[in-house]
């Protein structure tokens, strides 16, 4: 095979649209397995997880880490601190392993196929404390970081307005500097967990001046500051409420300001990119899946050749959204730069969200029509799968850019 | 978990690559008859010279099945015809040594199927055993098709030049039966397609957003409108994941529900990107002067054969929750 040597020698490699930068190492085998050590750390986890969590939770996926079950979520966080297994991939110096990648999305994987027991604090520990390890005051870092990695409190994220959604940096929430003082007016919507959390990351507009992500700064602000109003708002998704935050001449420390004022912006695209592919959506909607189909074996449902065929499609449409989940997380694992997987990998996640409340129905027939059944869980939950945390079309937006290289429109 | 292809890996793509450069593509498939072109004895022996073909027999066991996957999508991805799916990937477990071209078709077959009239070896896939025909002169014929493979099928029997719309029943109860297990055959014929599939669906994507890209309309690239966008984008992710699939099974070397879950993905990707890749190139890309029903019109033909061992998405099901029960 003499033009294999000769290739082999100049290192040529597959291009593929949408590859990332060459390796210049070359990669190592293609491989699709787990490590050992990941596997192991899987094992323990489960056990612990099987331990703790029967029993105690019907129905978990569906209700897990719910606004109801915030209580239980404190406590759950706490037992992971104590394992270890709160904030694995976090630097030492602040208390985390700095586990890799691969365990960091075990975790995920784990709890978020159970319904995700931590309930809010996985945004904690994914990105709001990696945030405020960049850019926080030392002040900053001893405040909220020790909390974080014991479990020991609840954030919610204050970033959508009623006229700023999608496009985020239209927001409009103004903080006026008042001596050492910010004065915050202006409100948020669709904020989870509000009503039950210690700590809110908010972003406010600092500065009217310049493009639209300029002028933009991030305060980390106590959810019983005066002047913080929560009005709940009725969700039809299931997963937790919403709330409106109302902020009435609110007065806010400076030294609670993270990162330079009007730069926010930037400290918040840095902060999101650490959970650029977000929650493994794909392992919750594969689990609820083989629950349906227990539940459709049990009940003598499972012979009909158009469940089994939808049951299949669902299944494949799953695998696909891990395998392409993967694939950030090995891009992310080299520390290679941004690329579209993470958008292949979300609307992947959203198809087989959707593709799973399809096959729930079909299966379940008139079973779905009760109230929190699988079916009825799933459907909802996949109504918010291609909007919670950016819709699918601004993903899709970023592949025909990054990935198919279309022109702009 | 490594996503990354090796040195060797993509040494092997870039040499295959390079080959098909002087040997495959559009004009060369254009050459063999375009859409109903005839099988394509150079290409095939060029490969088989370097070993290309043969990659999953080498090295220990497993190793070398994703290597020979990668090299069955880089030749459908460049039109070529040849039977490198069976080659590559089927032939390498059936335990005996048999002369290429190797069609591979159910039991009880009717009709036409891919490569019949060009093979030399036909593997028949019965419920519970696998047999290998060698099929003699007059014994098979080239069936007309559209599809862009050569098609043919098994001589009506005892009228070897009987007109070909006569044929009942295919006789292959014959043959010699091989150790194999048919669903081990089954299921790395199911990875083949895949492929297959997947190196199709590049073409025509890569075709498309080309076109897109430089075909304007109110002053604009087509590509620019986010309908279309949107909906290539609906087809790159398809592609993306029935491509790792399709590694995937490859590497774990076929096992049954992976072979399926693979083929099953890369089918519905197919459906979508047969339909999009037209639609975006209005009249011309149902002209037979462009490239892009070379690629596409390929695609119903390998669902056709994608349903011979039953439909994909059941075996799926079949596989993870009743096979154990």
């Amino acid at each position: 095979m003499g033009v294999v040597e000769t290739r082999r020698a100049r290192g040529h490699r597959l291009s593929a649209p949408g590859d990332g930068p060459p390796d210049s190492e070359g990669g190592a085998l293609v491989e699709f397995e787990w490590s050992q050590e990941d596997s192991s750390f899987r094992t323990q986890l489960r056990a612990f997880l099987d331990e703790e969590l029967p029993g105690r939770w019907t129905g978990a996926v569906a209700t897990l880490g719910s606004r109801e079950n915030v209580a239980y979520s404190r406590r759950f966080a706490g037992l992971m601190a104590e394992h270890g297994w709160l904030t694995p991939h976090w630097p030492t110096e602040h208390g985390g392993h700095a586990a890799s990648a691969w365990q960091h999305t075990v975790l995920g994987e784990e709890l978020w196929s159970i319904g995700e027991p931590r309930g809010p604090q996985y945004m904690n520990v994914n990105w709001i404390g990696p945030s405020i390890m960049a850019h926080g005051t030392p002040d900053q870092q001893r405040l909220h970081l020790p909390l974080i990695a014991r479990g020991d409190v609840i954030w919610c994220q204050g970033f959508s307005e009623p006229d700023a959604g999608t496009d985020l940096t239209s927001l409009r929430t103004r903080a006026e500097l008042d001596g050492d003082e910010y004065v915050v007016n202006g409100s948020k919507i669709w904020t989870s967990y509000a009503d039950v959390a210690n700590y809110c990351y908010l972003l406010v507009r600092t500065d009217s001046g310049g493009t639209r992500g300029q002028g933009i700064s991030v305060l980390l602000v106590p959810t019983d500051t005066p002047g913080f109003a929560i009005r709940p708002i009725g969700s039809m998704v299931g997963e937790h409420s919403f709330n409106e935050l109302v902020f009435t001449d609110m007065r806010v420390p400076v030294s609670c300001r993270l990162g330079p004022q009007d730069e926010g912006w930037a400290v918040v695209r840095e902060a999101l990119a650490y959970e650029r592919v977000g929650a493994p959506r794909w392992a919750r909607a594969a689990r609820l899946l083989e629950e349906v189909v227990e539940w459709a074996i049990a009940n003598d449902r499972f012979d009909d050749p158009v469940s089994l065929e939808i049951v299949g499609r669902a299944r494949a449409t799953c695998e696909a959204a891990r395998l392409l989940y993967y694939r950030v997380i090995d891009e992310r694992d080299r520390a290679q730069g941004s690329s579209a997987n993470p958008s292949l990998a979300r609307v992947a996640m959203v198809q087989a969200e959707r593709i799973v409340a399809e096959a729930c129905l079909e299966l379940m027939g008139a079973g779905s029509l009760e109230y929190a059944s699988l079916a009825d869980h799933q459907l909802r939950k996949s109504l918010a799968a291609g909007v919670a945390a950016g819709t699918y079309e601004v993903q899709l937006n970023l592949i025909s850019r990054l990935h198919l290289r279309l022109p702009k429109g | 978990m490594d996503f990354d292809l090796d040195l060797e890996q993509e040494a092997i793509v870039s040499a295959v690559d390079a080959i098909l450069d002087h040997h495959a593509g559009p004009a060369r498939m254009r050459a063999l008859g375009g859409d109903d072109p005839g099988y394509d004895h150079e290409l095939d022996r060029v490969l088989q010279a370097h070993g290309y073909l043969e990659l999953a027999d080498g090295g220990d066991g497993l190793r070398g099945r994703l290597e020979a996957a990668l090299v069955v999508e880089a030749v459908t991805a460049r039109h070529g015809v040849i039977a490198g799916g069976t080659r590559a990937l089927v032939g390498p477990v059936l335990g005996i040594d048999v002369p290429g071209p190797i069609a591979v078709v159910a039991a009880g077959h009717r009709g036409p199927a891919r490569f019949l009239a060009d093979a030399r070896t036909i593997v028949v896939v019965d419920s519970t055993e696998v047999r290998v025909l060698s099929p003699g002169p007059g014994s098979t014929i080239r069936v007309r098709s559209r599809m862009g493979w050569p098609m043919g099928r098994l001589a009506p029997s005892g009228a070897a030049a009987g007109p070909a719309d006569r044929a009942g029943p295919l006789d292959l109860e014959g043959g010699q039966t091989v150790a194999v297990a048919p669903s081990v055959v089954g299921a790395w014929w199911r990875v083949a397609l895949a492929a297959e599939l997947v190196g199709t669906m590049r073409a025509a994507l890569a075709l498309t957003v080309e076109h897109v890209t430089h075909r304007r309309q109110f002053d604009k690239a087509i590509g620019s409108f986010q309908a279309v966008q949107h909906r290539l984008a609906e087809c790159a992710v398809a592609v993306e994941g029935s491509r790792w699939l399709m590694l995937e099974a490859a590497w774990l070397g076929a096992p049954p529900q992976a072979a399926a879950v693979a083929l099953t993905q890369a089918l519905t990707a197919a459906q979508r990107v047969f339909a999009d890749t037209h639609q975006f190139h209005g009249a011309l890309g149902f002209t037979t002067e462009y490239d892009l029903h070379l690629a596409t019109m390929r695609l119903p033909a390998l669902r056709i054969e994608a349903q011979a061992l039953g439909r994909p998405a059941t075996a799926v099901a079949v596989e993870r929750w009743k096979t154990a029960r």
